[in-house]
Formats: structure tokens, sequence, C-alpha cells
């Protein structure tokens, strides 16, 4: 426990992302299909990163495995100096926890709780809920305009609003790294826009280094550094 | 070919979900094999009841029986000379219990056998008539000579070597079956036998012992009438040899009247139909009662059978919902269902029947074990009952098929897009309000029939109408009693119970199945345990107010609720008159059949001899104006509560009854409460008794001494009874009523064992339920384990929703378990026993049940919790 405070506590005085040849594959009985290979790149802090790339060349994959819900067959993924595929699957859940914001193409609402409960979900994770901690939520919602619905149920928004909420959990507590898998894919172009340019606008306001999975160049090129997957590996572009 | 490729496409869609699958196959195998055990444990129980009842009886048409003491030997013998063309035998018929000669009690145990003393010769004549394909020679061998002629009939002559049949008509020993002979641990006919009737033992040495046959009754021993009659000497306790009854074979009106014309007074004929309705009268209640849990259990079975299989279904909503968007039609997606819910159920009720005969032995053996105990003494055996099995595939197969109906129509009629969209959950607000008001239309149309109809079937009717109701109500109550707790302030800052509360709202129509399911089950273990514990009471209070002496004593009988055998006469003057005996009371009781007014129902007649301080002890449900002056008027009756019940008496009625030398009117002063019988008592003073029925013998004897003389006269009375050769139960009051409520209990035995399956069932639903829930919820899972969550705390929350849901369905179950106690002792016990009981409720028992719904419920969440913690989150969510 107290290699792992240790960890912890070390991961938040600065904050790099290092990957090192990173593999990994998936055995299915058709076969083993090698997903990435031999992935490496830095990841600066406070840097905004778009990684692009066919369906299936493996961009998921990698977004899973840099927020350690999967793990690489091999290489070392190095977030401040720490190897987070070294720690226990408990100490990676509470790295993910505090460290970690995440969002989904497919936004990931919680069904039963309301859009201010499911932004208020990921501070009650951090631990119990305070009154700070609904007025910061409301904040936060009021911050990418969607404040008005924070009583809505996931059901009643639309595909656009549900993003909103979702971008809303991710950035509420602060994380140190934003990893977001698509985040207007599931969007059409003009709600994506909106969607997309007000992510950009809170990455930059809060200095939030983060990583964005894309299929859109348009949008990849808002980004500080590209890389492209291409044959399961990461080749930068710009 | 095609429809090899739909059926290869059906069982790979089983094989897809293998889990979900088996656990379909369990529940409904476990419902089937319910409904097996109990029905073929009934028809096993019935069969063997008739069966006795028509033990190697003749092929006669009509008996004489005698309303006293038996048939006199010599009337026998004046019909003969005075009607030679009549075919008549005389019978004696009863129950002994058996031992093997020189065996210690320590050793082995007795076993009751049913003795039927005939003469051989006049027996045959009447049977080969139309009776010989019942007990051909291939089931009668001895040992001695192992001869078997097929062209014979029954005919001792023709079947046993001379030396033998010259023994057996001597009355020198007797025939038992194989089946018996090996309970007795007899091997050969060098063994002898030892018979106990009312406590008094005589020893008979075996002539031959019968192979095993379906037509022959297990428990049959054969004797001579004349050593019958020996056995039956002391209970007939007539100053003249008797016989129990004379048969014979007439359907000629004429000779038949000149028959009754000869006839003595005391002595009536009666058509063989008359017995058989007195005897389906005596255990109708109970066959009812059976029946009752049959049902009960068979509408668990079926609400189970329907939640597993429309689960399944539901599960796959959104794949028909493509299916359908990919072009095939509504039809197609019912039939699709159909065919696999027939592949399931008919593999699971199959399964069902195999199990369902394995447990019928152990269900047998426990009914009875009851008619033992309450009816009649009578060896049951277990064998497959080939109707109960085709019940039980039936019912299997048939409410599987009618539980996919509903979704297989709204599949097949709903918009492709509407099934796709709503495949999470479709309990719209609307539906919802319709489902509750025709539930809540149901649930009162119940208690509109009970008002209405008072008969046996509406209590039935009425108890399914209450679970339908429920059923259609439970989805409000849930969405209520979530929404309520969601409101509280503890839970609603506490974000995680609010994802375990809310999902059973948003997963509603999965949730609100199991939690139906559960419901129901338990609502049904509460209302069987208030019914149960009502009567136990109601007993146990009757017994404290009814047994006021100190020391009961009467000879051992073979049916525990019942004490027919007599008490020697010396034996019994000698008890009355020890030292310390303050008073004491006795009692005779005999079988009486009511006349054919009264449908030829058998009662029992009771005669009393009571001491006054006892009067006070006998609760009265109605009387005339000082009953007990009443009592002592020669013409008077008082009736037993379940016997005025049945026969629609009451209190200043007239009774007539067949006395031993005509047919007398008797007046009902007063209806008794009383429990030791549901067959029905007739209470008469001994001492009209006596004079009406010419019958001066005791079936027993309560003595009244002071505390301190208790364990003096228990000694002492045990002396007596060894002194004069007579085995007695001899007990004290506390003891007595110890065995009383054992008896009781040993009644309900078959409910205890319903209730366990029950509960089993249930839990077997409520896990598949669960897991098949959160095999649905582990994309939620995925992302709450992505956001932060750890394992334990999605196992956590799987384990608070599953929690939530049993406390929910323990919460439902009380009232409705509480309305079917209701509906079970006030209308369906009175309906066919006619006891008034007082409805008792143990808080600390259905408290109990509460707490068993709960962990039943976490136990069945822990596998599901375990799955759920364990999601592999990056493939759950890649998968969506």
């Amino acid at each position: 426990m107290v290699v792992f405070l240790h960890i912890i506590q070390h991961s938040t005085v600065s904050f790099m992302l290092s990957l090192r040849s990173l593999t990994k594959s998936y055995s299915t009985t058709a076969g083993t299909t090698r997903i990435l290979h031999d992935c490496t790149a830095d990841i600066p802090r406070g840097t905004m990163t778009a990684i692009i790339g066919k369906s299936g060349s493996g961009k998921s994959t990698l977004l899973n495995i840099l927020s350690g819900i999967d793990t690489p067959d091999s290489g070392s993924l190095l977030i401040n100096d720490i190897s987070l595929h070294s720690i226990t699957e408990q100490e990676r859940t509470a790295f993910r926890r505090k460290h970690i914001g995440f969002i989904f193409q497919f936004f990931h609402l919680l069904p039963g709780l309301t859009a201010l409960e499911n932004v208020l979900f990921q501070q009650e994770l951090q631990g119990r809920l305070s009154e700070h901690d609904i007025r910061h939520a409301y904040h936060v919602l009021e911050s990418i305009e969607i404040a008005h619905k924070a009583e809505y149920y996931p059901a009643q928004l639309s595909g656009g609003e549900q993003q909103r909420v979702a971008i809303a959990r991710a950035l509420i507590h602060k994380p140190d790294l934003l990893l977001a898998d698509e985040p207007t894919g599931n969007l059409d172009p003009d709600t994506a826009n909106i969607i997309f340019n007000l992510l950009v606008h809170r990455i930059r306001a809060d200095k939030q280094t983060a990583i964005i999975v894309t299929h859109s160049m348009e949008i990849a090129e808002r980004a500080d550094r590209i890389y492209e997957m291409r044959h399961g590996t990461l080749v930068a572009l710009q | 070919m095609q429809y090899l490729i739909r059926f290869i496409f059906s069982l790979r869609s089983l094989t897809r979900h293998p889990l979900q699958s088996l656990f379909a196959i369990v529940s409904i195998m476990v419902g089937v094999s319910l409904v097996v055990s109990i029905d073929s444990a009934t028809k096993n129980a019935n069969e063997s009841f008739r069966s006795s009842a028509h033990a190697l009886s003749s092929s006669a048409t009509h008996r004489i029986i005698s309303n006293s003491l038996g048939v006199h030997d010599s009337v026998f013998y004046e019909i003969r000379m005075t009607l030679p063309t009549l075919a008549l035998t005389p019978v004696c018929d009863g129950y002994i219990a058996l031992r093997k000669k020189y065996v210690t009690s320590q050793s082995a145990r007795q076993h009751t056998g049913h003795l039927l003393g005939i003469d051989a010769l006049t027996y045959g004549r009447i049977r080969t008539n139309s009776y010989d394909h019942d007990y051909s020679t291939k089931d009668l061998r001895t040992e001695h000579t192992h001869h078997s002629s097929a062209e014979a009939n029954f005919s001792l002559v023709q079947l046993l070597p001379p030396q033998l049949f010259e023994r057996f008509l001597r009355g020198d020993g007797m025939i038992i079956t194989r089946g018996l002979a090996d309970d007795l641990d007899i091997q050969t006919v060098q063994d002898s036998l030892t018979v106990f009737l009312d406590g008094i033992a005589t020893h008979h040495a075996l002539l031959a012992i019968l192979d095993n046959s379906p037509t022959i009754p297990r428990d049959l021993v054969l004797c001579d009438i004349s050593r019958a009659q020996e056995i039956y000497y002391h209970r007939d306790s007539a100053p003249y040899p008797v016989v129990h009854r004379l048969e014979f074979a007439c359907t000629n009106p004429v000779l038949l009247d000149s028959l009754k014309r000869i006839l003595p007074k005391n002595l009536s004929v009666v058509a063989e139909q008359s017995s058989d309705n007195s005897l389906s009268t005596m255990s109708s209640a109970f066959e009812m009662n059976l029946h009752a849990l049959s049902m009960l259990a068979l509408i668990v079975s079926m609400f189970i059978t329907y939640n597993t299989v429309s689960f399944s279904a539901l599960q796959r909503r959104k794949e028909f919902g493509i299916m359908r968007i990919l072009g095939v039609d509504g039809r197609g997606i019912a039939w699709l269902l159909l065919r696999e819910t027939l592949i399931i159920s008919t593999i699971a009720s199959l399964l069902g029947c195999l199990l369902g005969s394995i447990i019928a032995e152990t269900m047998t053996a426990i009914v009875s074990g009851t008619i033992n105990d309450l009816y009649k003494s009578i060896g049951v055996t277990a064998h497959l009952q080939w109707r109960s099995i085709a019940k039980g595939c039936t019912i299997g197969i048939t409410t599987s098929c009618c539980a996919i109906l509903p979704i297989a129509w709204e599949c097949a009629h709903m918009p492709p897009r509407t099934i796709v969209q709503h495949s999470t959950d479709m309990s719209t607000h609307r539906s919802l309000l319709i489902m509750s008001v025709a539930g809540l239309c149901i649930f009162l149309s119940a208690w509109v029939l009970l008002a209405s109809i008072t008969h046996i079937v509406a209590g039935f009717v009425a108890i399914l109408l209450l679970i339908v109701g429920s059923a259609l109500l439970l989805p409000l109550i849930i969405t209520l009693i979530v929404s309520s707790v969601t409101r509280i302030p503890l839970v609603k800052h506490s974000l995680w119970v609010m994802i375990a509360l809310r999902g059973i709202r948003l997963s509603l129509q999965r949730f609100s199945i199991a939690i139906t399911a559960l419901t129901v089950a338990v609502s049904t273990v509460i209302a069987v345990t208030i019914m149960i514990l009502s009567f136990r009471e109601t007993v146990n209070h009757w017994l404290i107010q009814t047994l006021d002496a100190d020391i009961y004593i009467s000879p051992p009988s073979l049916v525990a609720r019942t004490a027919t055998g007599m008490v020697k006469n010396q034996l019994m003057t000698a008890l009355i008159q020890q030292t310390g005996v303050h008073t004491y009371n006795t009692f005779r009781s005999r079988s009486i059949t009511l006349p054919h007014t009264h449908q030829d129902r058998m009662a029992q007649l009771v005669s009393l001899h009571l001491s006054p301080d006892s009067y006070q002890r006998y609760r009265f449900k109605e009387a005339v104006p000082n009953p007990w002056k009443e009592w002592h008027n020669a013409h008077t009756v008082f009736l037993s509560e379940p016997l005025a019940h049945k026969t629609g008496l009451h209190t200043g009625d007239t009774l007539l009854l067949p006395t031993a030398d005509s047919m007398r009117v008797f007046r009902i002063a007063g209806i008794i409460y009383d429990y030791a019988s549901d067959v029905g008592v007739i209470y008469i003073n001994s001492r009209h008794y006596q004079v009406w029925w010419q019958d001066s013998t005791i079936s027993g004897v309560s003595l009244k001494c002071s505390p301190d003389s208790i364990a003096t006269l228990l000694q002492s009375s045990r002396t007596l009874a060894q002194k004069y050769g007579q085995e007695l139960l001899i007990r004290s009051n506390t003891a007595l009523r110890t065995t009383s409520l054992q008896v009781f209990d040993s009644t309900f035995r078959i409910t205890d064992a319903l209730r366990l399956l029950t509960l089993f069932v249930a839990c077997m639903s409520i896990f598949s339920t669960l897991l098949a829930i959160q095999l649905e919820r582990s994309h939620e899972h995925a992302v709450i384990r992505a956001l932060g969550m750890d394992a334990r705390g999605v196992g956590k929350n799987v384990l608070l929703q599953t929690t939530c849901a049993g406390i929910i369905a323990g919460l439902c179950s009380l009232p409705l378990g509480y309305a079917m106690a209701h509906i079970l002792t006030e209308y369906i016990n009175v309906q066919s026993f006619g006891w008034s009981l007082e409805l008792q409720v143990d808080i600390l028992s259905i408290l109990g049940t509460l707490c068993i719904t709960i962990i039943m419920a976490v136990g069945a969440g822990l596998y599901p919790a375990y799955h759920a913690a364990s999601t592999a989150i990056a493939t759950t969510l890649h998968e969506e």
C-alpha cells in the first residue's frame, strides 16, 4: 500500500506519457490477429495529440491500453516514469479514477442517472459527495452549455447533449490525461463541430494533456501533434 | 430440408446462450417434476386406498352387514339352506400388525397387513364368475410346490397341494405376499408369524408366499375365515362367532327381496357401490387437500416456466428486431420463438418427468404415512404413473408455449424499429397503468368470487386470481417503491445505490418477472405456513381444553388418529378400580355408515361415558339450551363440526342411524368443535349406545387422579395390562398431547417438502433471471469500471440490486401470503374439512421467511455479482 501511495503521489508531480514498442494481439478460433506492433511515441504534458487511422487499425485498442483498461502483450508504457502495467489491477483502477478522463464515441452515460448525477458519479468515485461537488458539477455543465438539462436522463437527451454530458463527466475531476475515442464519431457534422470546438476550448483552457482518436483529418489538424496508426504502428505525421 | 435448416438454426440460437438455455431447462424441469411427483404420489395413494378397499374382494354385488357386532355365523348357514341358488360367502376383513415370530421388538419392525379371512370354497365360487383375471395362478405359487396351472382360476383347491389346502381350510396358517414377506424378513414358509390386534398377540404358521403381482395388494394376508374369527374374537366381542360381512352376487330382484325378508333385523343389505361411496367420502377431503397442494405447486411452476421462457425471448428482442428489418415477417419470428420453446420445453419436460418419478417415491411415502395416520392403514406402493408423466409433459410444454405467445405476438406485430429501440425496456407509463388497472380488477374479483360462491373450486380460482392480479400489479408497486426510496436524502447522495435502484426500474420488465416469481413462491410458503400454524395452534388449544384426564389408556391402533380397538373387559374393570383413581371417562369408537340421504357417508360413532366434571371441557359451536341435560336423553346425539358441515345438519335436526335392530331417529342437541377427525364424529351417551347397539365394549379409558399418584398409576396400569396379556398404550396427559401434535405434524410433512421444492424452484428462477439481467448490463458495468470503479464496487452494486429485489419480493409476499392464507383457512379448509380455525400469524416465522427470501436473492446474486465484477472492460466496450 505504501508503494501504491508513492506511485500515486509521484505521478501527480509531473506528467508525461511514453510508449515503447507496445504490441497487442487477439487470439480467436480463426487464429491470432496482431493489432498493435511496435508502437512507440512520447506525449508531452499539456499537449493535444490526435491519432488517426482506418477502422480496425488499432486506435481504440491503443487508447484502452493507455487508460489501463487493457494490457499490452509486450513493450512498456510509462506515465511520468511509472509503468502503468507493472502495477496491480486495483492500483491501475485507482490510477484511472484519479488521473484519467475518458470520452467514448457512444457516450456511455449511465442510463439510471440524470445528466448531473452522471457527472457527479465520477466525483463520487473519488470519495463522498459534498455540496461543493454538486455546485462544481453544475458549473462544469454550465461551461459546456448543458446545465439546463441537468435533471434529464440520458434517454431524454439528444446525441449531442449526451456527448456534452460525457465531456463534463470526463473533465469534472480535472484529470491529468484526457482520452477521447472518436468523440464526434456518432454525431452529425454540425453537432460534431460544435462539440469538438467545445472540447478543444476546454482542453486549451485547462492546459489538459489529451489524446484524441478520430477518423477526421479536419479534426486532427487542430491538435498539436498527429500520429497515424498504420498497420498497428504509430507514425508521426506532424 | 428447409425445416431441418430452421431446426438447426433454432438449436444454434439455444447453444449460443448455453447458460441461459441450461437455466431455462432446469427451471421448467423442476416445475414439471413438482407436478409429476405430487400427482404420482396422489394417484399411488388413491390406487392403494381403493385397491385396499377392494383387496381380493369377490365380484359380489351386495354385502350383508350388521349394525352392531357382526354377522352371526348361523345366518350364513340359514341363507344357504333357504336360498341355495345364492352365491354367498363370509368374509372377515381388517388390518393387523405383523412380525416374524421369535424376533424381538428391538430388532424387527412391525408391518401392517390387510387380513382377509375367507371361506376358500365359497369365495372361489364367487370370484370364478368374473374375477379370473385378477388372481390367476401365476400370482400364487407356493414354496412347496411351485404349482402353476395357467388354466386354473382362483381356487385354492386347484392351486395348493391337497395337504396344504386341507391345512388352509382347517385354519392352520396364513398366506402372505412376497413383498410383505420381504418386509418381514421371511425367506421361506418355515418361518412363522406373530399377529397383533389391539395389543393382543397370536402366533400363526405360514402356509405359502404369493408372488408379487400388480393385481394383488402387497400387504395382503390371507387365511381361512375360522382363523380370522379367532383373531378378531376379542375385538368383535360377540357372545357368538361372527363374520364381518357376507358377500353375494345377485342381480335377481326377486331373490334379493326374498333374502331381505329372511334377514334378521340387525342385518342390512347394501350394494357394493354404497361401500365405495363411504370410502370415497371418507378420503375426499384429504384428496382435496392434496389436490390443493398440487395446484399451488402447479401455479408456482407455471409461473416460473412463464418467467423463464418469456425472459429468454425478451433477451432476444433486439435480434428479432434486426431480423424484422432484414425482411423476416412477424409470423416467421413467432414460429422461430415457438420452435425454440418447443425444443427447450420438450427436453426440460422429459427431464422433469424423470426427476419427478424419482421424487415421487419420497412423496408417495409421505402421503401414505399421512393416510395411515389419518384414515386407514394401507401400504402404498410407489410405481410409475404414466398418466402423471403425460400430464407433467403436457403442462411443461403447453405452459412454455403459452408463455411465449404474448412475446411472440408482440415481436410479430410491433414495427421493427420499435423492437430494436425498446430492447432494454418496453414498459411505458401507459402499459404500466393498463396492467395495474387490470391487476387491481382481477385482484378484487377474487374477493367478489369468494363472497358470491361458496364452493371449494371458487377458493382455488380465487387464489389463482390473487396471484395473477398481484403479478400484474407488481410492476407498479416496484416502480413506486423504487421511486420512494430514491427520494430519501441519504440514498439520493449515494449514486452507486441510485444506479442499483434505478437499474431495477429501468429493467422493470425483467425485474418484475423475477420479483413476481419470487413473490409468488414466497407468498405460497407464507400462506401454507400461516395455515399450518393456525391449524396447529387451534388443535393445540383444543387439546389443552379437551384433554382433562391425567392418564389415557387404549390399545395400540394401526391408524394413529383413531382408536377402534378394544380393552379386555376384566382389564378395564381392574384399571378403573385402581387405588387413586378419582373419576374416569370411557369411550367406544366404531365406524358407521350414514343413510343414503347423507350420501352413505362414513362417520365415527363415539359413545362416551363422561364424569360430569368433564362436560365443561367440550366447546359447542351451537347447541340447545343446557345440552348436557339433553345428553342423558336416549335419543340425543352431538355432532362434530366437520360432520355437521358436510351433512348440513344443525342443532335441533334429526339424524337417522342404523342401530343393532333397526334404523332409529336421533335428535342433534349440539355441534361440538372437534379436530380429531375430518371424517366426522357422532357422540352418544354410552348408556344409550350399549342399548341401541348392544355393544358394551370399551375402546379406551381416561383416568383422573391426584398429581402425586400419576406416576404410580401409570406403572400399576402397565402392570395390569401385562397381567391380563394385552398390550396397551398408557400415556400421561402431556404425552398424549405431544403424540397428537406429532401426528398432526406428520400430516403436514408433504407440505414441508412442497415448500422446500417451491423455494428451490423460485431460487433457480431468480438466479437465472438475475444472471441474465447482469449479462445484459455487462456493458454498463464495463463503463463503470472504465470510469474507475473497482471490481469489488461493481460486485457490491449487483448484490445491492439483487438484495433490493429480494426485499421488494419479501415485502410484497407478506400481504399476498396473508390473503392466500385467509382463503386457505377460511374458505378452502372450511369447504373441504369443515373446521373453524383461528388465523394465527407468527411474526417470527414470517420474519424468518422474509430473511430467507432476502438471503435467497442475495445468494442468487452472488454469481452474477462475480460475473459483473470480472467483466473484461475493453472487450465489452469493443463489442458495443
